[in-house]
């Protein structure tokens, strides 16, 4: 169980330091949804 | 902007579409880790894996939580931008809470989607054009930004019945947000159920069927 759990979070980690090398998916991810929020939500 | 433009019944169409933006959170996140998964494929990243003496489960999983971290970020920006823009929920924070714990597993359950995706189309042009549909039509054949109320018998039955529509009308439940008229459908009476049920049926299919496909793509 403690081996599932270890590889697991290391697994995590090598994933999220791959996240923080290509910023650009994580741009796609969070941007959207900003811009809808600003488009739609903003009253002129 | 458009707030101006669309009128919702017993509120302002801020409260009501920021459900739908969470929603979106998840959709976008669909195509990011099936190109993700599609690439590791190619690059040879999975035949790394195959020589760690770990399941193929922990693998995907893994994946999916680390890009559920990303979405957890992008449901927090887009939140922190309403409440500047004067989104206030106020049904209590169990409530609210509540709503979030929806929007992040159906993101959870959406990931896995993705991988599936990924695993089985392969191709990272091909996914880019997908993820573009999936994220048009989850958002726009729902009530995520626009109320059913006003649509053609056929189509809002088939926006009524798209699981984002009972992911979104749940979340405004909890949130306290305006809604759509009630049609008396299960989807509509019992939103939150729905939906967990809904989420519950995809994962179902997905994750077994994503770890298969991991298994055969490690043999190619």
């Amino acid at each position: 169980m403690n081996g599932v759990l270890g590889d697991t979070a290391a697994l995590i980690g090598r994933h999220l330091l791959h996240l923080r090398r290509t910023p650009t998916r994580g741009l796609g991810v969070t941007l959207t949804p900003l811009t809808m929020v600003l488009v739609l939500g903003a009253t002129c | 902007m458009l707030n101006n433009a669309i009128s919702v019944r017993g509120g302002d169409y801020l409260d009501y579409m920021m459900a739908g933006v969470g929603a979106q959170v998840a959709l976008a996140c669909v195509g990011s880790i099936a190109i993700g998964t599609a690439t590791s494929l190619r690059n040879g990243l999975v035949d790394r894996f195959r020589s760690l003496p770990t399941s193929r489960g922990v693998i995907l999983f893994a994946h999916t939580v680390s890009d559920l971290g990303l979405a957890v970020i992008g449901i927090g920006i887009a939140s922190v931008v309403g409440v500047l823009l004067g989104w206030r929920p106020d049904t209590g924070a169990l409530s609210i809470a509540a709503g979030f714990g929806l929007l992040v597993l159906f993101t959870f359950v959406m990931l896995w989607f993705g991988v599936l995706l990924g695993l089985l189309v392969r191709s990272p042009e091909a996914l880019g054009a997908l993820s573009g549909l999936v994220l048009v039509c989850g958002s726009f054949l729902s009530n995520a930004f626009v109320p059913l109320d006003g649509l053609p018998a056929w189509l809002r039955t088939l926006s009524e019945w798209n699981p984002i529509s009972a992911v979104t009308t749940a979340c405004r439940e909890l949130w306290g947000g305006p809604g759509s008229a009630s049609t008396g459908s299960v989807v509509s009476e019992h939103p939150l159920a729905t939906a967990l049920v809904v989420l519950a049926v995809i994962a179902a299919v997905t994750v077994p069927l994503s770890c298969r496909a991991y298994g055969k793509a490690e043999h190619r």
